[in-house]
């Protein structure tokens, strides 16, 4: 009988509700710097979701009705700003939290709009430039705005926010004495992309515009361009590495390749520092040959 | 006895009907008074219960309660969209921009987070994520039959005026379920649609058609959405009021204080808002009861004069019935028995009738709160 009961007692331990989890933070990202810092703040204690596929540049990125309603499930939707997000000129989210929002007075807005064929999709990168991030002072801005968002929308957090920003802060501040110590001698540079405008207007670079693309070979027209403002730059900044046929162009050009990701996507390392790490070490080899 | 009452009542087919008629419309009359009010006053002051606040223009007072709560959509003054960032600190903000109707049905222009914050659910289809789409009451959808995917127009601002804003066909994604509130009877819609209504943002080329009514209208597709840009600044842009849950009770003195000293900005608790609003209607009803009181004895009068006439009037009858030998009581009791038919049916009637219009009358009263 007694073996019985405790049988009985057993069942009914065991069918019982578990004890009520809380609720973790559902917040989204847009990009993955931001996604970044997020979860670098948190010390990946929110749920983080980030809907874009790798092989999608997260700006130019257009949700499905599906996604949209992923993010409008989310406790808040955490975007870059700075035009970055073309999407929500059409798309009705709840609860979004623009990490640039502080500094609009340092938006750059692109001078030499021109429409440009990548990934057989067309695209210009008119009006403002978005990589925010890569100027590391506004990156902090941002970070700062995350960690106070964040603080907000977490009463009792399970980490310390304000440490993870302070240990962030002087993370991205050792960046910027690397950068602004690696340019010192060098301030002219071509770019592939106009996607390095922040970082000039950060550590006083001039840098001389163009739409390659890494995969792609650039027209004669393009290479005649290149030709006449030679003399700017011995030194061309790439998102990613060019193709064959380019880079054998550009070295008879005397021109050298500098390989910097602006890491709008998941870079393979997983790791922003690690990622920005890598491109200043290509960028002191490419000054130092 | 009940059958000879029953007998002389059809036999006077005309004055039973007038009396019984008199007797129903007196026991509705009565019923319609005594609840009406009291349906208004809680139909009222049930969306202003809870903790939110409301935000909007200075001095807007009960206009901005009514308009924030039930949709109304007489012109009112704006604040700007800017505001919408100062307060999602210290509270979930919801904005709203209302303004415009579809088929007499208020559009209401705010985010999907309206809907977390009434708790409002999904029958059919998905809550509005795109421009040009809307969501739709559970009363909109019935009364328009709109189905998912099914378009509505939005009402021209004013045909007379051909430099007004052009109507706008929104794509009908989803479907409320019943609220029993007035979010029922309005159509939702992202803040950009409501501003593209209002003439803020368009496509290149301008797509148009003819409608039904003969005048031209917006209408956003994908070929549309590619090219649909908005002007002017967009923190200039017009809101109506913002929906406040403040985070916590300092955050919500400290969002009262705030209103306080602006210029610009009031913020109303709707309940308290709304007492001044109740107050008139307390001293309406105290006029009502005693409209309710005189009516009751000028129809009691009515009544017990019509009784002693019909009394006076069956003199021969009551004689007959001495002649015949039947007690004295007799015609006292068959009288008493045929008032008491009519009464009872009369107001068995009245309650009958009154608790069947009771949703039509429901609907009027929720139609006088929203214009």
């Amino acid at each position: 009988m007694k073996n019985f009961l405790l049988f009985i007692i057993l069942i009914c331990v065991s069918c019982s509700k578990p004890a009520e989890e809380t609720a973790k933070l559902k917040v989204a990202s847009t990009n993955y710097p931001v996604k970044w810092l997020i979860d670098y703040i948190s010390g990946q204690t929110v749920e983080n979701i980030f809907l874009i596929p790798d092989d999608i540049d997260p700006a130019y990125w257009e949700p499905s009705d599906t996604d949209l309603q992923s993010l409008n499930d989310c406790d808040m939707v955490f975007l870059n700003g700075a035009t970055y997000e073309k999407w929500m000129n059409t798309a009705s989210l709840g609860k979004t939290f623009d990490t640039s929002a502080k500094f609009k007075d340092k938006f750059i807005a692109i001078k030499d709009v021109m429409e440009h064929e990548h990934n057989g999709k067309k695209h210009s990168h008119d009006g403002i430039d978005f990589n925010t991030w890569l100027n590391f002072d506004l990156f902090i801005q941002q970070a700062e705005a995350v960690e106070k968002k964040l603080s907000t929308l977490i009463k009792s957090p399970e980490v310390d926010f304000a440490a993870n920003l302070k240990s962030l802060k002087s993370e991205l501040n050792e960046l910027k004495s690397k950068l602004s110590e690696l340019t010192t001698k060098q301030k002219t540079f071509f770019a592939s992309h106009p996607v390095y405008d922040y970082m000039a207007q950060a550590y006083g670079l001039k840098i001389q515009n163009f739409h390659w693309e890494p995969e792609q070979t650039p027209s004669e027209a393009e290479w005649q361009k290149l030709k006449e403002v030679k003399e700017h730059s011995s030194y061309m900044l790439w998102e990613d590495m060019p193709n064959d046929e380019t880079r054998k162009k550009l070295i008879a050009m005397d021109i050298k390749i500098i390989v910097f990701r602006t890491c709008g996507n998941t870079p393979p390392s997983e790791d922003f520092i690690k990622e920005m790490k890598s491109n200043l070490e290509n960028l002191k080899l490419a000054l130092e040959q | 006895m009940l059958k000879l009452a029953f007998k002389r009542l059809f036999h006077h087919k005309i004055s039973t009907f007038i009396t019984l008629f008199t007797v129903i419309l007196s026991t509705f009359i009565f019923l319609l008074l005594s609840s009406s009010l009291k349906n208004y006053s809680a139909s009222l002051t049930q969306r202003a219960e809870g903790e939110i606040l409301v935000a909007g223009p200075k001095f807007s007072g009960i206009d901005l309660i009514l308009k924030s709560l039930y949709f109304r959509t007489t012109e009112t003054p704006y604040i700007e969209y800017s505001f919408y960032d100062t307060f999602t600190e210290s509270a979930t903000t919801v904005p709203l921009f209302i303004k415009y109707q579809a088929q007499g049905f208020p559009i209401c222009g705010t985010t999907p987070q309206y809907f977390k914050m009434r708790n409002n659910a999904i029958s059919e289809g998905q809550f509005f994520t795109k421009l040009g789409q809307c969501t739709v009451g559970s009363n909109v959808a019935s009364e328009l039959g709109l189905k998912v995917g099914d378009s509505l127009i939005s009402d021209p601002e004013n045909i007379l005026n051909p430099a007004g804003s052009l109507p706008l066909k929104m794509t009908v994604c989803g479907i409320l379920k019943q609220t029993e509130s007035p979010d029922d009877n309005a159509v939702f819609c992202s803040l950009k649609t409501a501003w593209t209504i209002h003439g803020l943002g368009h496509a290149h080329p301008e797509s148009t058609e003819k409608p039904d009514y003969g005048t031209e209208y917006i209408e956003i597709n994908d070929e549309t959405m590619k090219t649909f840009h908005f002007h002017g600044v967009e923190d200039e842009y017009p809101l109506s009021a913002l929906l406040l849950i403040p985070n916590s009770e300092k955050s919500r003195a400290m969002l009262l204080a705030q209103a306080a000293i602006s210029k610009e900005v009031t913020i109303l608790k709707p309940k308290e808002g709304l007492s001044g609003f109740i107050n008139m209607l307390f001293h309406l009803d105290s006029l009502f009861f005693f409209a309710l009181c005189l009516t009751i004895l000028v129809i009691s009068s009515l009544f017990i004069f019509t009784i002693y006439l019909s009394i006076k009037l069956r003199k021969s009858e009551r004689t007959l019935f001495d002649k015949l030998g039947l007690e004295k009581q007799f015609f006292a009791r068959l009288v008493s028995l045929e008032w008491t038919l009519i009464f009872v049916l009369g107001i068995s009637s009245g309650m009958i009738i009154f608790v069947i219009l009771t949703p039509f009358i429901n609907n009027l009263l929720d139609f006088v709160i929203r214009n």
